[in-house]
């Protein structure tokens, strides 16, 4: 029982930081871009490409789920690994996106020109400047990526039979005609704990977040 | 080898921000751009940093197209009014920050960070960090970054803007002694402020530029003695120039129920209406004068400023001494003819009393 609960354990952490990591760097990027540039397309502008990345999470996701169903079984990545998490970065990046947008429209764009006048070409005054004063805002993302990764209950559910099973989905099964209490509530605790412990880890870097010393 | 701009236009909106702007910047000068807010210095200096392409016009330096080379390739330093620093890093890696991305040798390095720290006073702040320093001394990181940089053009915009009174003041004086010793001959410095005072302390090639378009250019007295329009007399005086609708008849100069004597300087202008401007200093508490009713009586430090009312003409009095004064109080004034101005309909100088200004 327990080694069991443990390879649930380990797939479900693997899903949720693949999927956190990868939308966390294309949705920095992204919201970068669309933060300190201009786009046009007609009569697009930046912030209806960035309304439509959050457009994505609008709808209720019951949704979304036959589209997927049928889009994993087609490229046969269903109730596999890779399918799943393909289909977290479609979860997860809308809100790397959103919030990081929000975040570098709050970074002084003087920085960036500072940088670029002191001889950084674009993409290093991105690495070298703005990313190291942004953490705190990478960090809320990528808080709101793992915690929404790892409490999914329903993707899990629909798109997973038997090779993969996450931990939430492992948890609900337990309950059945005669319910062993204990493993519930032992595999409840541990699919709570890792919130908990990453909630305490992070709130430190939450309250320090500040650009004062960029611009008074 | 001079910075040069030809016929520069920039106007990303209905509005221009930079208008037919053409100069010549020679190596070892000062230059200051004088100009109100939202008059296009901050476009002006960008455009001339490259964080700014403009819509026409041609941009040169030491005989290279500006224009077609990145701003990170341009070896120009800026500093800005809002105190930009790299929060991330002390101070001593913010200075060596541009350094180090020329890839420039450590001992180098280290004796040009030594030399600037030692330039604007913050030897021994080495490793502070940037949000445990004071308003004043962010700027002063900020401009020993630009200084350690010898970029060949400097860029100040508004330095001193958002500073408390004391600092700005201190720093004005310093900033004279480090452009005039700190700096290399082959360094261009364009120095951009809203405030005469400043234009006229710092004393070097001004430019007027108002709603993007040159005003007037010259060396700071000649902007002082003949402001060539009606507009650079308000920008280059603080409080602006007043401004008085009037006639010259004979030897008689009136306004407003007001005669005065016309000065000798106005012997040879045809009789007919002019505006008249007078500075604010130049208005003296005379009991001979002319009845004025007080709107407003600001004292600041050593100077009262009176803001005086009679018919439909205000003026502004500079008094250099502090007074109460009370609102409504009535107050006898008189203007000092020999130090009037005389614009005419086109709001053009014809008369000033260093001279006639002609072109």
């Amino acid at each position: 029982m327990g080694w069991i609960l443990l390879s649930h354990i380990l797939t479900a952490f693997f899903v949720t930081c693949t999927a956190s990591l990868i939308s966390i760097v294309l949705g920095t990027l992204a919201a970068y871009a669309l933060s300190r540039f201009t786009f046009k397309a007609g009569f697009v502008r930046n912030n209806d490409i960035t309304f439509f990345f959050i457009s994505q999470r609008i709808m209720p996701p019951i949704v979304l789920s036959i589209p997927f169903f049928i889009f994993l079984s087609t490229i046969g990545l269903l109730d596999s690994l890779i399918g799943l998490v393909v289909v977290y970065i479609v979860l997860l990046m809308p809100i790397a996106v959103w919030i990081m947008v929000d975040f570098f429209n709050r970074v002084p764009k003087e920085l960036d020109e500072t940088a670029l006048i002191d001889g950084c070409n674009p993409y290093q005054a991105f690495y070298k400047v703005v990313l190291p004063n942004s953490i705190p805002g990478l960090i809320v993302a990528g808080m709101f990526c793992i915690i929404f990764g790892w409490i999914d209950f329903f993707f899990a559910f629909i798109l997973t039979f038997t090779e993969v099973q996450l931990l939430p989905v492992k948890v609900v099964a337990l309950n059945s005609s005669i319910t062993p209490w204990w493993s519930l509530s032992a595999s409840a605790l541990i699919s709570v704990a890792p919130l908990i412990i990453v909630a305490f880890v992070v709130e430190r870097y939450l309250s320090k977040g500040n650009l004062s010393g960029a611009l008074k | 080898m001079n910075l040069i701009g030809e016929n520069i236009t920039y106007k990303p909106d209905d509005q221009f921000h930079l208008n037919d702007v053409s100069f010549n910047f020679k190596k070892g000068n000062l230059y200051t751009i004088l100009g109100r807010t939202l008059s296009g210095k901050t476009t002006f200096l960008k455009t001339i940093a490259g964080l700014l392409n403009p819509d026409s016009g041609n941009l040169s330096f030491e005989d290279n197209d500006f224009i077609k080379i990145p701003v990170w390739e341009r070896n120009v330093a800026m500093v800005y009014q809002q105190f930009i620093n790299y929060p991330h890093l002390n101070v001593y890696e913010n200075i060596i920050f541009p350094l180090k991305q020329r890839k420039i040798s450590e001992d180098q390095i280290k004796k040009d960070v030594e030399e600037s720290l030692k330039t604007v006073g913050l030897v021994g702040f080495e490793n502070r960090k940037i949000q445990e320093l004071s308003g004043g001394q962010q700027q002063r990181v900020a401009l020993a970054r630009s200084l350690a940089k010898k970029a060949k053009i400097l860029l100040l915009d508004e330095p001193l803007v958002n500073l408390d009174y004391k600092l700005r003041e201190q720093l004005r004086e310093e900033f004279k002694r480090i452009f005039t010793q700190g700096l290399s001959e082959d360094t261009i410095l364009i120095y951009s402020t809203t405030d005469p005072q400043e234009v006229m302390e710092l004393n070097g090639e001004v430019i007027v530029l108002d709603e993007g378009k040159v005003l007037q250019k010259g060396p700071a007295k000649e902007i002082f003695e003949n402001p060539r329009t009606l507009k650079v007399a308000e920008i280059s005086n603080d409080p602006p120039m007043n401004i008085l609708k009037g006639t010259k008849s004979s030897e008689k100069l009136s306004f407003e129920n007001i005669l005065i004597n016309s000065p000798s300087h106005f012997k040879n202008l045809s009789d007919q209406s002019y505006n008249f401007g007078i500075r604010a200093s130049e208005i003296k508490l005379d009991n001979q004068g002319e009845e004025f009713e007080i709107e407003l009586a600001e004292i600041s430090g050593s100077e009262t400023l009176l803001h005086l009312k009679k018919g439909d003409s205000k003026v502004i009095a500079l008094i250099e001494e502090v007074m109460n004064f009370k609102i409504h109080e009535k107050v006898k004034i008189k203007f000092n003819e020999n130090k009037l101005y005389a614009f005419n309909k086109n709001e053009e100088l014809v008369s000033s009393p260093y001279g006639v200004y002609n072109g």
